[in-house]
């Protein structure tokens, strides 16, 4: 009976430039940057893990969607309910689409033993080490992680101002510093680290899903009440 | 007729200010409605909440029977048209319309294109690189091809010239004709609209204080006009609200209604009786409070 959910996704792939090209834009250029130090470096191979402005691109993604078409989607007489989840579906193809292609590539740079030896891009030890699912869950899951990051900060603002930022900002220093200390203190620190360590990429990517789905049920408790 | 929207005590405050303050009114099915009130005065504010956009302090709304906030079968019957509506950066007139056809049920796509050529709109052309009036166009365009059972234009032609606010208004009335639907024309230029306006609502720092049919409006004045001397005799009689000279011709506005005897026997004096604008109506029945001068731009 809903079918207000596809006008969603169709409002924000109006902006296809946005959404499909310019991610690949800066990361080919950053990747051109890449090549082009490389070849002065003929000793040394780089692991530049340069595309990590996918992941960037998807934080600023994620900040930016809960505004211009936000409040295009309610001037139109869209529910917040259908705007939440019209964007959350465009994040998640998105988000396979950028791991897909991501592997894609990776592909390529091992195909060309890593651009003649010269750097890794794409394919990053560690972060690219499991199965090919399991690579994509990972990547998959921290493209998702930087859109709610972005998406939760967003709902934030617009739900209680810059003040709001202002103090949920302060708030979370003082709670990590606090944090901080504590592990000092009681000697967590050698635990933590280990058990990340002991961790592979794709252990840690499915934890991260916790948090992630964490800012998604308060963005969606805060995009409740927001206005335009 | 049907409610279409019912408002009971709206009230909104920011801190210490009241944006609104106890509005309560309803509309009907199929009339055209203006909500007159100087810029500030909280039209828009009432809009919003009408459209669940905002929320009251206090107060309820019923659209359509229901409550609209977050209730499709409410929001999907509503175009709500305002002037402040922003577009993403990216967004060409072409995307907007595209939008808006996969929201609006009803959107009627020739329709749409038709009054984009004549409203002249670049199809192509980014909406952050168009003119104010060009924006308000668009507004226009969308309001009209979405054919909403409620549509509700706020301050819709604002940097529109002459011609184009005509073109406005008479396709206006020939769709509305044609597709019968409630609509609220929110705006501080009277003069220009009140010819389509079936009822009226005025605004005032927050406050509705006049909602009353056009016609019956009208009709609780009378404008005379004629030669200076007899418009004068009658003058010393009944105290005019508003008296004006046009060469040796002086026009009178008086309280109150003519019987058909009065009419005539005016009308035998040599003295012609002309309708009374609604824009001078208001300002008495405001007070002055509403001056109806167009404060243009911002």
């Amino acid at each position: 009976m809903n079918n207000r959910i596809p006008g969603v996704i169709r409002l924000h792939f109006r902006d296809k430039f946005t959404w499909l090209y310019l991610p690949w834009i800066i990361a080919l250029l950053n990747m051109a940057v890449n090549l082009l130090v490389s070849v002065f470096l003929t000793e040394t191979m780089i692991y530049s893990g340069g595309i990590a402005t996918i992941y960037v691109f998807l934080l600023v993604m994620g900040i930016l969607s809960m505004n211009q078409p936000f409040a295009l989607a309610l001037g139109f007489g869209l529910r917040r309910t259908d705007y939440y989840w019209g964007t959350m579906a465009t994040a998640v193809v998105m988000s396979v689409l950028y791991a897909v292609l991501t592997m894609a590539f990776g592909a390529v740079e091992r195909w060309t033993n890593y651009w003649w030896e010269r750097m890794r891009f794409f394919d990053v030890p560690y972060f690219n080490d499991g199965s090919l699912p399991e690579q994509f869950v990972v990547m998959l899951s921290f493209m998702l992680h930087f859109f709610l990051i972005g998406f939760v900060v967003s709902c934030t603002y617009r739900r209680f101002g810059r003040n709001g930022l202002f103090i949920l900002f302060s708030a979370l220093m003082l709670a990590l510093m606090i944090a901080a200390y504590a592990c000092m203190y009681y000697g967590w620190w050698d635990d933590i680290f280990g058990w990340l360590a002991g961790n592979t990429a794709f252990e840690t990517s499915l934890w991260l899903f916790l948090p992630t789905a964490a800012y998604a049920l308060i963005a969606y408790a805060l995009m409740r009440r927001t206005t335009a | 007729m049907n409610p279409i929207v019912e408002v009971q005590g709206f009230t909104k405050s920011y801190r210490d200010v009241h944006a609104l303050d106890n509005v309560s009114f309803t509309l009907s099915e199929n009339k055209i409605y203006g909500l007159l009130g100087r810029n500030g005065a909280g039209k828009t504010t009432l809009m919003r909440i009408i459209t669940a956009q905002v929320f009251a302090t206090a107060g309820t709304v019923r659209v359509f029977g229901e409550t609209p906030y977050e209730n499709d079968r409410v929001l999907r019957r509503i175009c709500f048209i305002k002037e402040s509506q922003k577009y993403p950066d990216t967004f060409r007139i072409a995307d907007v319309l595209e939008t808006a056809a996969s929201v609006f049920p009803n959107w009627d796509r020739e329709l749409a294109l038709s009054l984009a050529e004549q409203f002249r709109l670049p199809l192509k052309r980014k909406m952050k690189n168009l003119s104010r009036g060009m924006h308000s166009s668009v507004g226009i365009v969308i309001g009209l091809a979405s054919r909403a059972p409620l549509t509700i234009f706020d301050e819709p032609y604002l940097g529109l010239d002459a011609v184009a606010r005509t073109l406005f208004y008479d396709r206006l009335l020939e769709d509305y004709a044609e597709y019968p639907r409630t609509i609220v024309l929110s705006t501080h230029l009277i003069d220009e609209v009140s010819r389509l306006l079936e009822h009226i609502f005025v605004i005032d720092g927050g406050r509705l204080i006049l909602d009353e049919d056009a016609d019956a409006l009208r009709g609780r004045a009378f404008t005379v006009v004629g030669p200076a001397a007899r418009v004068d005799a009658l003058t010393s009689r009944m105290r005019p609200i508003d008296r004006t000279m046009l060469g040796g011709l002086v026009s009178a506005t008086f309280w109150g209604k003519l019987d058909a005897d009065e009419r005539r026997r005016l009308e035998a004096e040599g003295l012609e009786l002309a309708p009374v604008s609604l824009q001078q109506m208001i300002v008495r029945l405001t007070n002055g409070k509403f001056d109806g001068k167009a404060v243009s731009g911002e």
